[in-house]
């Protein structure tokens, strides 16, 4: 016999269910409304997800659709277990909803292995750590902020300045040189983007090895709050079971924590920090727990981040940073200058750039790119005043060659071909480091600095 | 939003560098205003200087010294933020650089020729409250030393004004013959020591007359320079100081917009 509610009150997505007082239902159980939709005539179906409880044996309920055509006093069926999605090899080359339905059109998922949305964290005995560089071929992440296989990687940015293009320039990179699976999550972004990244997984021939799951910025947000954790219940379907290795992708994160913060303040919850949810902390950290690397595999996952306001002391950029190995942060003064992909050499950063990991060659040419350029910056107010011609001669020199490597920093992407009409650039790590190591040594000195501006190795400049 | 600590600490350094640049500002304003009045002057005198000169016999400078070796007085500036005042003077050097007779005024000039590795055989500073006694007594000696050279170079940025001051090569004496016109002259001395006299006169006033010339190109290139900063770190000073008012005013709102929901949870909370 189902255990059934009744609907005393529907605010926006948070629909109140009465129970029974001895059949109240657990937090995180999913529940589903079916009722005839008052525009169609059609049979209609919503999930929920319980949030809260509240007094009265009233529970608080997350929906994942829309909620128009509710009414209360309606019944609600209490699933008795938690959200769950199909995973597994028949979900490959397809895309989801967050709550599992296929929305590419073609057949639904039969016979599949169902996975709670959400699950607990690996335990500290099963995790695995390596210190490998994940070769991206994009010259300014792979020297300055390299990716650690089986780590996690955020990628910064404020509104606009290319976060997007930059982490489908490394599926595009990335996915067609990994053996293992892809899984994307889009969390509240554009649709189009989802769209365009299906149809380029398609062209490119990755989409068999790909899983897509979108929640985007036109869905509720209890859709964008799970999205990313089904993804991650895929894969961790292939890190334990498959025993694979998994290529995680996550845009945006930030959305993710919107999400709950739009949750938290329709659940009445007393808002901290710059207005975000209490429970900031614990909600990513539940999340970034997840995307752990154990003994049967890596998940190694990419976030973009957005920065609201290019301000990186915001409290959802700021409990980000600490989960991650390696930073890659976008600046819109780069973008303004014209420099594609606007990576801040300063501000970027990984654990794994370590002379014992990475290599004396690769650490100290990072060490003095970051150098170099941090010298620049700090002469930047004075050229600003007094202009070029008034420095000293030694930083004539620096300035000269920071400029260079700011322009060498920049490449084509294969993914932007169509705007920049230059063919896209997988350049490797070793020519990375000897592109820059022969700037910093002067010996490009003559070569005027645009030359270095959208170039993939340093034999281009001088062609 | 930028960070209002960093945010005043650049203010803060930009607020000093504008502090410095107005002082040299109005420094500069003072010197310029002297020695343009000082080269107002000797542009009055030099020619009666020029016509006392074309007086002398046409053989004290000229006829044999013709075969003499070439020398190369090049005027540069003492200091820096000078802006272009010494690169433009640089291609005139350069084709002098096999010159083995080059004398460097000015110590910008001397670290010019040393990254150019053009070689010089005299240096001497050009800023100095005794320019009569520690450059051109000096100079002056040397060209007299070497007879005074007929075919001495001046290396130099003519000054018109403050905004135009163009580089060029200017002869030390005449060098047509046709100028020269010696004139019947009744003296007590005689005529050899008379042309002698003119032109130890002459030569230490050119000289002069190019010390000053350069002096004021120098503070009228730093005045320019120094008005320039002013006004940048002006626009500079503006633009954090309206970065620190939008992050202080960002930081506000967002303080109040979190007192005042906070209190309307409250509120709602007590209210059940």
């Amino acid at each position: 016999m189902a255990n059934i509610g009744k609907i005393v009150q529907v605010i926006g997505p948070i629909i109140d269910v009465k129970f029974a007082p001895d059949q109240i239902p657990d937090i995180r159980n999913a529940l589903v409304i079916n009722f005839k939709n008052i525009r169609d005539g059609k049979d209609k179906s919503i999930i929920a997800e319980i949030a809260l409880q509240t007094e009265g044996n009233v529970v608080k309920a997350v929906a994942l659709q829309p909620t128009e055509g509710l009414a209360r006093g309606m019944d609600v069926i209490d699933t008795g277990k938690p959200l769950e999605i199909a995973v597994g090899r028949k979900c490959l080359g397809r895309l989801f909803n967050p709550w599992g339905e296929v929305i590419d059109g073609g057949e639904p998922i039969t016979g599949a292995d169902f996975y709670p949305v959400r699950r607990p964290a690996p335990k500290f005995e099963d995790l695995e750590f390596q210190d490998e560089i994940y070769e991206t071929g994009i010259k300014a992440i792979d020297l300055l902020s390299p990716y650690v296989k089986g780590g996690k990687t955020g990628l910064f940015g404020g509104a606009g300045v290319g976060k997007t293009v930059v982490i489908m320039e490394m599926i595009h990179n990335m996915a067609k040189h990994h053996g293992g699976i892809s899984i994307f999550a889009g969390v509240g972004e554009r649709t189009r983007e989802g769209n365009d990244l299906w149809l380029e997984m398609k062209e490119t021939g990755v989409i068999d090895k790909t899983i897509l799951l979108f929640g985007q910025m036109g869905d509720l947000p209890g859709s964008r709050l799970i999205v990313a954790q089904s993804a991650l219940a895929q894969a961790e379907y292939f890190r334990d079971v498959a025993k694979q290795d998994v290529l995680f992708f996550i845009d945006n994160i930030f959305r993710f924590v919107q999400a709950g913060s739009e949750i938290s303040t329709l659940l009445g919850r007393i808002p901290s920090a710059v207005g975000y949810q209490p429970t900031l902390d614990i909600e990513m950290g539940r999340l970034e727990e997840r995307i752990a690397s154990t003994k049967n595999g890596f998940i190694t996952s990419i976030q973009a981040v957005y920065v609201p306001a290019d301000d990186f002391t915001d409290p959802a950029a700021a409990i980000t940073f600490s989960h991650l190995d390696s930073v890659t942060v976008l600046s819109r003064k780069i973008v303004e200058m014209g420099i594609y992909p606007a990576i801040d050499p300063l501000s970027s950063s990984s654990r794994i750039l370590n002379p014992d990991l990475v290599g004396d060659d690769h650490y100290s040419t990072a060490m003095s790119v970051k150098k170099i350029i941090q010298r620049y910056t700090e002469l930047q107010d004075i050229i600003a005043i007094l202009g070029i011609s008034e420095l000293p001669e030694e930083d004539r020199i620096t300035v000269n060659r920071a400029r260079k490597i700011r322009n060498f920093l920049s490449q084509p992407f294969h993914v932007a071909e169509q705007f920049t009409g230059m063919q896209g650039k997988f350049v490797k790590t070793e020519d990375t480091i000897s592109g820059f190591q022969r700037i910093l040594q002067g010996e490009f000195d003559d070569v005027p600095e645009q030359n270095f501006l959208m170039k993939g190795t340093i034999d281009e400049v001088t062609k | 939003m930028a960070d209002i600590t960093l945010l005043k600490q650049r203010l803060s350094n930009i607020s000093s560098v504008h502090e410095i640049t107005e002082a040299m500002q109005i420094i500069t304003t003072i010197l310029i205003g002297r020695s343009q009045k000082l080269l107002h002057y000797r542009r009055k005198i030099q020619p009666y200087f020029d016509r006392l000169l074309f007086s002398v016999n046409s053989g004290q400078v000229s006829n044999e010294k013709s075969q003499e070796a070439e020398w190369v007085i090049a005027f540069f500036s003492e200091k820096g933020f000078v802006s272009g005042f010494n690169q433009q003077l640089l291609p005139s050097l350069a084709k002098y650089r096999n010159n083995p007779n080059i004398i460097i005024v000015g110590e910008k000039g001397r670290q010019y020729c040393e990254k150019m590795r053009i070689p010089f055989k005299h240096y001497f500073h050009a800023a100095t409250s005794i320019p009569h006694e520690s450059i051109i007594e000096p100079i002056y000696n040397i060209l007299k030393k070497h007879n005074f050279p007929r075919r001495t170079k001046i290396i130099i940025n003519k000054y018109n004004n403050m905004f135009q001051q163009k580089p060029g090569i200017i002869d030390l004496f005449p060098i047509f013959e046709t100028v020269y016109k010696p004139t019947e002259t009744i003296t007590d001395v005689d005529r050899s020591s008379l042309d002698e006299l003119i032109i130890d006169k002459f030569v230490r006033d050119r000289l002069y007359y190019f010390f000053i010339q350069n002096y004021t190109g120098e503070i009228g290139s730093k005045l320019l320079v120094m008005k320039n900063a002013v006004e940048n770190s002006e626009t500079l000073r503006n633009e954090i100081k309206r970065d620190i008012y939008v992050a202080r005013q960002s930081s506000i709102t967002q303080e109040l917009s979190e007192v005042v929901s906070a209190y309307k949870v409250l509120q709602t909370r007590e209210a059940k």
